[in-house]
């Protein structure tokens, strides 16, 4: 498909705002999209697979109209040549490895060019595990099966969507050469889904940058990296505070392993074997911080804290502010837009709940 | 134990049997809709299936009865139809027993159903199968403990029932007189013996059904979403 | 009290209330719960069966005063089609009944002596596939009333308590056809130095308390049929 476009020109309302896009993103090497958490990208990757309608617009696949509403068009997702990788891997915890690339293998269009089964399971390195259960597998193995059994659709267009978001940072390091054996081995035309600088610089050929719902850059991923004064390394969408905490085996639950922080108990989703009392380090990362006026309910966050603003910075990003928050005698980040750091009236002084959406042991 | 005894407690299987299968044909969809529906009516359908939880079995009853009399336009299509009455007869009580024992079908399986079985049917669909196709080959088996839980407890909730069958059944041999209701009529007649044979019984075929279930859950636990 | 007789305890606590200047206070269940209730020490002074078995056991039991047994009623039977204009006996002869209602002669005695005029009548036979059974003549009575059973039997109070334009076709079936339906009250220990339920028990049985028995639809010893 080289030489040709996938063009996207669509537009959707989400929850907190509508995305809109308008870009023919050439197929030929990595695209990544790029963007902090909640900027639209994985929606836009829901666009292309076809789990998600555009509200006005188009969706193209060179000459293959994929999603139209005037006049309508419609390809449901099953009939696409698109591979997707989810975020954590997605693999069916009723079948073994090799019942999962099995499953793909046989619905597999065999007149599209693909590469060979063998091919694919040796680049993944999965020949020792096919006889393995899922359950028993690494986040970083996990990946490479659902890597391999994307593959073996024989899809014409690859989706990740941050294949390595869900793994610590050894593992990152393990799974980041496959991806690159990916590009060169195989050579799909994909959308690379991060909102990390270090991988986007490592992977992408060129970047499509996102904020809330729109598209604020497209180019080679140097200049655009560049241009917003990101480097590897310095990645701003990673500022990260530090909470100490005790762990507390009594209020494990469903194989999470509790951490009281003063009053409050989070369940960070690592986990570590350690005995009660012992003390640890948490890392929340401030993108995974959300902020709420009152303590919600009904909501899949589980680890919540009470918490009072303390002070309110601007970012490099205009859109974007860090509020720094006081949880008992400790100290986390939060990264907020600016319209809701208006729409909440936060002030220092200001009680809330802090939402946080991830924390890791840091060793 | 004499033998009409039997005779209840045949019929009562027979009528769970028919009430989990009908449940199974009718609920499985409906279930699977509620699971990935965002259509606004589905707290009033939901709050529907559950009435049965709450609500006195005779008042379910009493309004099935209603329902059912030839003066009504349903229970007179139906004597119309089939030239006997739904009241009194075994298709009433299995369309009372379903009903009585709807949210049992439905609820385990709706929360089979959900979340990660939703999400593994987009990852089937990016693996190129079609819906139907994803439904047989991923969500039937990731919701297997559903099923079983769904299916067991529909079948021991009918032959536990007894008010609604008092109240549509009309006590005729073989046809609906179920073993609760013998086994009421054997207290009120001061007929003990009889009452404790076929309670033990009863009491017996429910402990092991729900051991099974409870043996089966502990031997294939839910799978945990990846 | 048993709950047959429910509407007519009601007219006659009225007249006595009035009368004697006392209140009852009224507890109305089957008469095998209430049975059951009595002997695991219920704090009731009467007890009002709609049959004779119970009040035996009690006065066997201990539990009630033998001497102040006696029969206040003898319930009367009723063939019932309310969508017909006319019940008679030849009703039992007609072919095109879907449902025939009766109390389960196992339970309650007005579905034993359904059962006895059925056979007298040599109909049990071709009837029976028609059958249902109501738990209770109350039952039987809500069966035939919601029109799931079209044609059945049931007690003459019930009847007569409805206005009279919904009674429909209805047949009283003379007392020497069935045995009677026996109801018989008893004074029970609890109640033995309670004025009030001594009092009651005496007007039972005056001649003000047999007619409005007898208008409710219940035979007594002394009269016949009154509408």
């Amino acid at each position: 498909m080289s030489g040709s476009e996938l063009t996207l020109s669509a537009e959707i309302a989400l929850d907190d705002f509508t995305l809109t896009v308008d870009e023919h993103v050439s197929l030929n090497g990595v695209t990544a999209v790029f963007g902090p958490s909640g900027s639209g990208k994985t929606s836009l990757l829901n666009l292309v697979a076809g789990f998600l309608r555009p509200d006005r617009g188009e969706i193209s696949f060179g000459d293959e109209i994929w999603a139209k509403t005037e006049p309508k068009a419609w390809v449901p997702p099953h009939r696409r040549p698109v591979g997707t990788v989810f975020q954590d891997a997605q693999l069916f915890p009723h079948l073994s490895v090799r019942g999962n690339l099995d499953y793909a293998d046989k619905r597999a269009d065999k007149t599209a060019p693909g590469h060979a089964r063998t091919k694919i399971i040796d680049a993944m390195a999965l020949s020792p595990l096919l006889n393995r259960t899922v359950q028993t597998l690494s986040g970083g193995e996990r990946q490479r099966v659902a890597i391999a059994r994307t593959l073996l659709t024989r899809p014409r267009l690859l989706l990740l969507d941050e294949p390595l978001s869900a793994l610590d940072g050894a593992r990152k390091a393990e799974l980041l050469p496959f991806l690159e054996t990916l590009k060169t081995e195989f050579a799909l035309p994909t959308l690379y889904v991060s909102h990390d600088v270090d991988e986007v610089s490592r992977i992408a050929d060129r970047v499509m940058m996102l904020e809330a719902g729109r598209v604020i850059a497209t180019g080679r991923t140097d200049d655009v990296l560049s241009r917003f004064g990101l480097e590897a390394g310095r990645n701003p969408y990673e500022q990260a505070a530090f909470l100490s905490g005790v762990i507390d085996q009594e209020a494990a639950r469903d194989g999470l392993i509790a951490v009281r922080i003063g009053e409050a108990t989070i369940w960070p989703a690592a986990n570590v074997d350690l005995a009660s009392g012992a003390r640890v380090s948490l890392k929340i990362p401030a993108r995974d911080v959300s902020i709420a006026l009152e303590e919600p309910t009904g909501i899949s966050i589980q680890n919540m804290l009470s918490a009072s603003v303390v002070a309110i910075e601007p970012t490099k990003r205009p859109a974007f502010q860090t509020v720094t928050l006081s949880v008992g005698d400790q100290t986390i980040l939060a990264t907020v837009t600016r319209k809701a750091v208006t729409d909440l009236a936060l002030a220092p002084g200001r009680a809330v709940f802090a939402l946080i959406k991830s924390a890791t042991f840091h060793h | 134990m004499s033998l009409p005894d039997l005779t209840a407690l045949w019929l009562t299987a027979r009528l769970a049997f028919v009430t989990t299968l009908v449940l199974l044909v009718f609920g499985t969809p409906l279930a699977w809709w509620l699971a990935q529906t965002r259509s606004r009516f589905k707290p009033a359908i939901e709050a529907i299936i559950a009435l049965p939880l709450v609500l006195p079995p005779t008042v379910l009853g009493f309004y099935l009865l209603i329902a059912m009399s030839p003066n009504a336009p349903f229970g007179e299509f139906w004597m119309a139809a089939t030239g006997d009455t739904l009241s009194f007869s075994f298709t009433g009580l299995v369309i009372g027993s379903v009903i009585y024992s709807f949210p049992f079908m439905i609820q385990p399986l709706q929360s089979a159903f959900e979340g990660p079985v939703q999400q593994a049917m987009r990852t089937a669909a990016s693996l190129r199968a079609s819906r139907l196709d994803a439904f047989f080959s991923v969500a039937l088996p990731m919701s297997v403990r559903g099923f079983v839980t769904a299916t067991v407890l529909s079948f021991a909730h009918t032959l536990g029932e007894f008010g609604v069958v008092l109240m549509v059944g009309g006590n005729i041999p073989d046809r609906t007189r179920v073993a609760s209701i013998e086994i009421y009529e054997n207290v009120e007649t001061l007929n003990y013996g009889d009452a404790h044979a076929l309670s033990l019984i009863l009491l017996i075929i429910s402990f092991i059904t729900l051991f099974c279930v409870f043996l089966f859950n502990k031997r294939f636990p839910a799978h945990v979403r990846l | 009290m048993a709950t047959n007789f429910k509407t007519t305890l009601e007219k006659l606590e009225f007249d006595f209330e009035a009368r004697s200047g006392y209140a009852l206070n009224i507890v109305s269940g089957s008469t095998g719960k209430l049975y059951a209730q009595i002997i695991h020490g219920a704090p009731y002074d009467v007890f009002l069966a709609a049959d004779q078995v119970r009040p035996e056991r009690l006065v066997q039991n201990g539990a009630a005063d033998s001497e102040s047994r006696f029969t206040y009623a003898h319930g009367g039977l009723a063939l019932w089609g309310p969508s017909r204009s006319e019940v008679t006996p030849d009703t039992l002869w007609e072919i095109d009944i879907a449902r025939f209602a009766l109390a389960n002669p196992d339970l309650a005695p007005y579905g034993a002596a359904s059962l006895q005029l059925l056979e007298r009548y040599e109909r049990v036979e071709l009837l029976e596939p028609k059958f249902v059974y109501g738990e209770s003549v109350g039952q039987t009575f809500a069966f035939i009333r919601t029109g799931n059973a079209e044609l059945g039997f049931v007690a003459a109070s019930q009847i007569l308590a409805l206005p009279e334009a919904h009674r429909g076709g209805y047949w009283l079936v003379p007392r020497q056809l069935h045995d009677p339906i026996a109801q018989d009250a008893v004074l029970l220990n609890r109640g033995v130095d309670n004025p009030v339920a001594s009092a009651f028990l005496t007007y039972l049985r005056s001649d003000d308390a047999k007619e409005i028995i007898r208008e409710s639809g219940y035979w007594n010893a002394y009269g016949d049929w009154v509408e």
